[in-house]
């Protein structure tokens, strides 16, 4: 055989071999592009659902309140479904088409979350509302609200501890024979860092926006408390008509002049030459200590092994502690505000458990519910996702059964947010200095002392949204914005150029360490603590929860 | 005499079907499975950036790991934009929601490994842009061979190239 046939038989074999390689992996390549490109709009969209939840609740002043919060969620979840049509339209892909392919999104909240997903309208009576669909039509919605909770029983006690994300529980049940609804903070009274930097009075002030006509705007910056749950301003210049006070709520862009009693006694009782001075922050360390003691006293003795199902069967969790280890047994070894503490491994555990299980749960049934041929099912989270969702409110979307080309497509996206009225977590709280600029509390330029002079006579600490623009809005076209605390600029260092910064467990112990060639200035790293951790506690306490019975039983 | 030419000719072809050309369409698809590769590392790269808010040292190793696992190697080009907030506060109507009215400063990938160096990690906060573009350096067989028939000339001969970015989603402060 001469070699130009062999060379053609060669080419015969190889040439389709190539082809049908070269098919298969421009294949792959494309189904990876088409994966990447849906995994940006389904990050983009939950980006954007959770910014609306942030403006929206920023910009409401009852967003805490559960009403407000579930239409808050449902505009979110809006915002969502109209961010991946548009993002999706190139595909095709319209917003009731894409409804098909996310299963469940998850909101996990301060106490606890909910799930939005198809579910059947059991609703008997049909009222004349447009929305409103007929019994036993599946539909899409919020489910109802789900705490993170766990049973406990023992011989003498049965009862529920609600969790947070941080070291607040309630508590309610039988425990050791007495019935119980109780709400507070645990902290370590062993080493007790609310005392070590003292928790003083302080005036704090905000400068609101206020158009009493509905045509001429006021900008002004008041005293305030916070009593039930709502900040009371005081007005040194003017007050409202007769019956009212110089006291005054917020209300639809207007100075709402109280003439409720209860609240003028506090706020007066508060007053001092002319100006509010707030106690929260001692009220939250108090409370805080008698909780604490009722609960080492009461539940000192509770243990994993005492967590039970919904049903009465032992509780399985991912992490187990082992026996003996005490989880309410609050100390040294057991610090509630410390990563690794057995109460927050415990606390962790339970709402991984409570939300994985219900997740789960859900995705399954959207099956009975879906019109799509693919099986859907809940994927496996990372460690690194599980930290996200654990430690912060966040939005968790799906989306499942797109066909891809080679294959379906399946993924998951995880965004988390500390800039909401939800939940103050360690690091949203920021420290104005003398001034007039913010900083994060770990600023190595504030703790090592090099900020100019004048910088130091006076920190205070406020919650990060206290630094997002707020609206005012006159009407659709005039649109005013101003700032809770205005005209204060953020560091340079810290907060628009986050270079290095202390770690805030440290400063909240006071195990600061500075890196090679820094020295700490320790009388601002005292000062930077106590504001911090003054803050901290007022903004806790201040902060609605929707679950909380303080001062009751 | 017109024998022999035919031979070397032949010779020739034979050489070029049987070895260049499988070698080529083999080295293709190599070239094209590194890519896919590099894409995902750098699109998990930069969307774990993204939805976390800080870049760290380990991050940014083992993503220069994963890319240069397939045998290549890089140029790395990562451009972080941090939002000066401020702005909004100094002026008015400027509103930091809205394209075109926010200031930026940058960082490039010198300064950002030095950083890394020193600190271990880069924190972001919620509005700041993070862009990561990676281009092969090395001459890949492929382009070898493609050279050896017909030459590409300018700076950008790269053969595999990703680039992502977006948003930070969250404040990475802690």
């Amino acid at each position: 055989m001469k070699i130009q046939h062999l060379a053609i038989i060669f080419v015969v074999i190889i040439l389709p071999i190539s082809i049908v390689l070269s098919e298969y992996t421009s294949a792959q390549i494309n189904t990876i592009r088409l994966q990447t490109s849906y995994t940006n709009s389904l990050t983009a969209a939950t980006y954007d659902m959770m910014k609306s939840f942030q403006i929206n609740t920023v910009n409401n002043r009852f967003s805490a309140i559960s009403d407000s919060k579930i239409r808050d969620l449902q505009a979110s979840i809006n915002t969502f479904y109209n961010s991946m049509a548009t993002s999706m339209a190139t595909h095709g892909m319209t917003r009731a088409t894409l409804q098909e392919y996310t299963p469940v999104i998850l909101c996990s909240l301060y106490d606890g979350y909910y799930i939005y997903s198809k579910y059947n309208n059991e609703v008997t009576v049909i009222k004349n509302d447009e929305n409103n669909t007929t019994d036993e039509v599946s539909q899409y919605g919020l489910k109802p609200y789900i705490y993170y909770s766990c049973r406990y029983v023992t011989l003498d006690s049965d009862f529920v501890v609600n969790y947070t994300l941080d070291n607040a529980i309630t508590v309610y049940g039988k425990v050791k024979g007495d019935f119980v609804t109780k709400t507070g903070y645990l902290i370590n009274l062993n080493t007790d860092i609310f005392s070590q930097v003292g928790m003083d009075e302080e005036i704090l002030s905000e400068t609101i926006l206020t158009t009493d006509d509905g045509v001429n705007l006021l900008k002004k910056a008041y005293t305030y408390v916070v009593y039930d749950n709502d900040k009371v301003y005081y007005d040194p210049d003017e007050s409202g008509p007769a019956g009212t006070s110089r006291f005054f709520w917020y209300r639809e862009n207007k100075k709402n002049y109280i003439s409720d009693q209860e609240t003028i006694d506090y706020a007066n009782s508060r007053l001092r030459n002319n100006q509010l001075v707030s106690e929260s922050a001692r009220q939250y360390y108090d409370e805080a200590v008698e909780f604490t003691n009722w609960v080492k006293d009461n539940l000192g003795d509770i243990e994993e092994k005492h967590a039970r199902n919904a049903d009465g069967s032992v509780l399985e969790l991912e992490t187990t502690l082992g026996d003996g280890v005490k989880i309410f047994r609050v100390g040294d070894q057991n610090d509630p505000m410390k990563e690794g503490s057995s109460f927050n491994e415990h606390r962790l555990a339970v709402i991984r458990n409570s939300i994985q299980t219900n997740l789960l749960a859900a995705i399954a049934n959207y099956n009975d519910y879906s019109n799509v041929n693919y099986e859907f099912g809940l994927p496996v989270f990372t460690e690194t996702d599980w930290d996200k969702i654990l430690h912060n409110i966040c939005f968790v979307s799906f989306l499942q059964g797109l066909p891809i080309g080679a294959k379906y497509y399946n993924d998951y996206v995880v965004i988390t947010n500390d800039k909401n009225k939800e939940f103050v977590s360690e690091d949203a709280i920021y420290i104005i200095d003398g001034n007039g600029n913010y900083h994060q509390p770990g600023c190595q330029a504030l703790l090592e002392g090099t900020l100019e002079a004048g910088s130091y006579d006076h920190l205070q600490g406020y919650s990060n949204i206290s630094f997002v623009m707020q609206n005012l809005t006159v009407s659709e076209d005039d649109i005013h914005h101003f700032y809770l605390q205005d005209n204060t600029y953020g560091c340079y260092e810290c907060v628009v150029n986050a270079r290095y910064l202390y770690d805030l467990d440290d400063l909240i112990a006071g195990t600061l360490t500075p890196p090679d060639g820094h020295r700490l200035d320790q009388n601002c790293v005292n000062a930077v603590r106590k504001a911090y951790l003054t803050a901290l506690a007022r903004e806790r306490y201040t902060l609605y929860k929707t679950n909380g019975y303080f001062g009751t039983n | 005499m017109g024998d022999s030419l035919t031979t070397i000719i032949a010779i020739g072809l034979a050489a070029i079907l049987m070895f260049v050309f499988p070698l080529m369409a083999v080295s293709e698809r190599s070239d094209d499975i590194s890519q896919l590769t590099v894409q995902t590392a750098t699109n998990e790269f930069v969307d774990n950036v993204r939805t976390t808010g800080k870049l760290t040292y380990e991050d940014y190793e083992s993503f220069l790991s994963t890319i240069n696992a397939t045998g290549n190697s890089f140029d790395v080009e990562i451009q972080i934009q941090k939002l000066d907030d401020n702005l909004s506060v100094k002026v008015a109507s400027a509103e930091t929601t809205k394209i075109g009215e926010n200031v930026y400063y940058n960082l490039y990938t010198s300064q950002i490994e030095e950083q890394l160096l020193n600190n271990q990690r880069i924190s972001l906060k919620e509005g700041d842009l993070i862009s990561v573009t990676v281009k092969n350096t090395n001459t890949t067989i492929s382009q070898l061979l493609r050279n050896f028939f017909y030459q590409v000339t300018g700076n950008d001969t790269y053969q595999i190239a990703a680039q992502h970015g977006g948003i930070v989603t969250v404040n990475g402060a802690k």
